[in-house]
């Protein structure tokens, strides 16, 4: 064969391929890209930033927002509930950034009657100043980013567009195909813990010790040599003050938390990482200095109480166990 | 700027390409050519741009006055001039803060002395390693007599910065390159060489994207966390971090000689089936070839090579796989590796001198050199000996407290890892390597070829640099 026509059939192939998938991914949309103009309770989606605003819109009597990363989603909402006698909504999400989490609470500003917000500051969520793509890419949560974060410009849209061809985004539109209704719009993570359970000596974990170590030595290397490592960014510090003047002048009370890291982690990262403590120690001496009616800092940095170390209280380097969170909880609410 | 990129890909090489083959001028093009090049190292750096054109100009430069002049005794002062500057630059970006550490370490042990010198926030040059050794290796020549200096400064540099071989290799020499360069034929379009250089560019980009990718997702975290591991996960990152450094590193060689021929120009084979290999020394005969003749050609042989006696040559034999170790990475665990190779190599050699044979089953000969080069890889790998020793003990059970679960293994990874690591088994062990495999254009090879590019692209948004960047 001509070389020049196998090159035109492998072009040929290569680019109708690529076209038949990005049809096919835009017409599925399993991540909410280019057809979810507005938040919908009936979309089924794979974009789990859309399915925290619609969770929101599920429970307009929430009353109460969690703010968090996936360090708390093991939050159990029925021991606040209890205790505060309000419908409590959880809108903590794995890697949610100061951006994303300004973006729920913007959402749960608009569509509900918010009295508290319990916020989990983490260290990490101030290091970038730029929305996670699946908010940006995403025209209904587009809408509720902060002024700065999302700014549209030509490489946002860029890999919009490439996510077409991406093989997530297939991975994810066959998922969707095949779980098109799976999704029970809760009250968010932690709503479905036992919090008796979690509140009393009986509960033992769900982990056992072998896993804590493992997960612990799996957690400090994601996180001492990929996230903690980099500085805060000082726009996003700015951003985060704002937004808890707005609440608070709105009189929401804000309950800010800071939550430890498991304490073997601690000592590894502070033997091999002093700066990385360091600049964690002037973040939180900076929360602690912030004079803002109506909102409580708690800082549990260098512990649980009660912490036995165990996994009754961890999960792994970073996560605390339901029984932690209510350990923390305990003196904010 | 990496191979694996949508900006390479659709943006720089597609305008080079169109660049080269629009100007009807040789001389042009080749000028291009070299801009082109520049252009690619700058998107990297602006600043260390200057330093790669400054080796090339002091080099043409010296080799030029090596050949022009008579006397022996200037040749060697202006080999000397480009030794010290070549190794000082290298040097000092490459081995100073490892030099400074390891003084500091010594003099803190014997004598309690605080920091002698300071370590510095250097920025490693990408592809010095490569490009001080192919500028050097031109002025040696030179100065051996075994060629001529170059006429002309644009060809020299274009060869040196030759973008599909910049930061990563192979090492070509100056005497297969430079007369491509000067030869007009090479910048004609040829149908066949452009469609043989996108095979090979497609099966290199696959190969780092669909295996060697895949398996650095699992063995990284499991180098990282090396005392947490199980001996099943201690054994799983041995075998799958020799299978992801042949295929990433291999894959890149692919994607240089695909790039090359792209362009008419073509490069030397830089892997043949490492993995097949019966022993260490055949290893190296079929392991990044251009190095290990590089190092023969420019060091072994300056040391003496085998001319003065068998004693000798072992020492030869074991300085240059030492320094080659260091070649690679500013550690004691690079330079274990080198070491480890060099023993074997000796061991290798005493065994042949005396005609013995020990092994005489192939099998056994390959598994016992595939083991042996695993286990070399462990010391490349680990960042340090207490992991490297760590490793060891669990790949060979001694770790007291044995473990066999694979809970540091992501699940979100794991399959993929599993179906990598099988797939990289069977291309190493059974399959024909890419210079193997018939490339004539052909309806089936041109529709595998399409739809390899297409899954490559489909994973390219995962991004990751070559291993081989970093030396």
């Amino acid at each position: 064969m001509n070389p020049k026509t196998a090159l035109f059939i492998s072009a040929s192939v290569t680019l109708v391929i690529l076209l038949v998938i990005a049809v096919f991914n835009y017409r599925v949309d399993p991540m909410c890209y280019y057809n979810c103009e507005k938040l919908d309770l009936t979309k089924r989606t794979r974009n789990h930033f859309y399915q925290i605003g619609q969770k929101v819109l599920a429970h307009p009597d929430a009353e109460i927002a969690i703010l968090g990363s996936s360090r708390g989603q093991t939050t159990p909402l029925k021991w606040i509930e209890k205790r505060e006698k309000l419908k409590v909504i959880n809108l903590s999400m794995g890697a949610s950034e100061l951006s994303a989490k300004i973006a729920f609470l913007n959402i749960a500003l608009e569509k509900l009657k918010l009295k508290k917000v319990i916020w989990y500051a983490d260290y990490f969520e101030l290091i970038t100043d730029v929305a996670d793509a699946k908010i940006k890419n995403t025209p209904a949560l587009r809408a509720y980013l902060e002024e700065g974060f999302g700014e549209s410009n030509l490489s946002a849209k860029f890999s919009q567009y490439l996510g077409l061809i991406d093989h997530n985004t297939l991975e994810a539109s066959f998922y969707a195909l095949n779980n098109s209704d799976q999704y029970e719009l809760d009250r968010g993570s932690g709503w479905h813990l036992d919090d008796e359970l979690c509140d009393s000596d009986e509960y033992i974990g769900e982990k056992t010790p072998h896993e804590l170590q493992k997960e612990t030595g799996i957690t400090y290397d994601t996180y001492s040599r990929n996230v903690l490592k980099k500085q805060q960014s000082p726009q996003a510090w700015s951003a985060f003050v704002k937004k808890l003047n707005a609440l608070s002048e709105m009189g929401i009370e804000v309950l800010v938390l800071i939550p430890p890291y498991y304490p073997q982690f601690t000592i590894r990262l502070t033997k091999d990482f002093p700066e990385v403590i360091e600049r964690h120690g002037q973040w939180i001496e900076k929360l602690k200095a912030l004079k803002i009616s109506n909102v409580k800092v708690l800082d549990f940095f260098s512990g649980i109480p009660n912490d036995d170390k165990s996994v009754r209280y961890w999960n792994d380097g970073v996560h605390f166990t339901c029984k932690g969170a209510i350990e923390m909880l305990k003196s904010g609410i | 700027m990496l191979f694996n990129s949508y900006v390479f890909i659709f943006v720089f090489l597609p305008i080079t390409l169109l660049g080269y083959y629009l100007i009807k001028n040789p001389r042009a093009q080749l000028f291009f050519l070299f801009l082109s090049s520049v252009v690619f190292y700058a998107y990297w750096s602006t600043k260390y741009v200057f330093l790669l054109l400054f080796t090339v100009i002091l080099d043409f430069y010296l080799a030029k006055k090596i050949f022009n002049t008579k006397e022996l005794k200037i040749k060697k002062r202006l080999l000397i001039v480009s030794l010290v500057t070549n190794f000082s630059v290298l040097g000092f970006f490459k081995y100073y803060n490892f030099f400074a550490g390891t003084l500091n370490e010594v003099l803190d042990v014997l004598t309690g002395a605080s920091t002698v010198l300071p370590t510095l926030a250097l920025v490693l040059p990408i592809g010095i390693s490569f490009y001080t050794f192919q500028s050097l290796s031109y002025v040696i020549d030179v100065y051996r007599g075994t060629s001529t200096a170059h006429a002309r400064l644009l060809s020299f540099a274009s060869y040196v910065t030759l973008f599909p071989h910049q930061i990563s290799g192979p090492l070509v020499r100056h005497n297969q390159i430079v007369p491509q360069l000067e030869d007009s034929k090479t910048y004609n379009f040829t149908a066949d060489n452009f469609w043989r250089g996108c095979a090979f560019f497609i099966l290199g980009l696959s190969k780092k994207i669909l295996i060697a990718d895949l398996l650095a997702l699992i063995v990284s975290p499991l180098v990282t966390n090396m005392s947490s591991a199980s001996n099943t996960e201690a054994v799983l990152a041995m075998l799958g971090y020799t299978m992801q450094l042949y295929f990433d590193f291999s894959g890149y060689s692919d994607m240089a000689v695909g790039l090359g021929l792209m362009m008419n120009i073509q490069f030397p084979q830089n892997f043949n089936s490492p993995y097949k290999a019966r022993s260490i020394t055949e290893f190296w005969q079929r392991w990044h070839i251009t190095l290990s003749s590089w190092l023969k050609d420019y060091l072994y042989v300056s040391l003496g090579g085998n001319r003065f006696g068998k004693l000798l040559t072992y020492r030869n034999l074991l300085i240059t796989m030492a320094i080659g170790g260091m070649w690679h990475g500013a550690n004691w665990t690079f330079f274990a590796w080198g070491l480890f190779h060099g023993i074997i190599l000796c061991t290798e050699r005493f065994f042949k001198d005396r005609n013995w044979n020990l092994l005489n089953n192939n099998t056994v000969k390959w598994m016992f050199t595939f083991l042996l080069v695993n286990l070399g890889w462990i010391f490349f790998r680990a960042p340090d000996f207490s992991t490297a020793f760590l490793w060891l003990q669990k790949v060979f059970l001694l770790n007291g407290d044995l473990t066999w679960d694979v809970l540091s293994l992501p699940e979100r990874h794991k399959d993929r890892f599993f179906i990598a690591l099988a797939l990289s088994v069977l291309l190493a062990f059974f399959s024909k390597n890419t210079w193997e495999i018939n490339l004539k254009p052909s309806r089936v090879t041109a529709l595998v070829l399409g739809l390899l590019f297409a899954v490559c692209l489909m994973y390219m948004g995962d991004e990751s640099p070559f291993l081989y960047f970093q030396f």
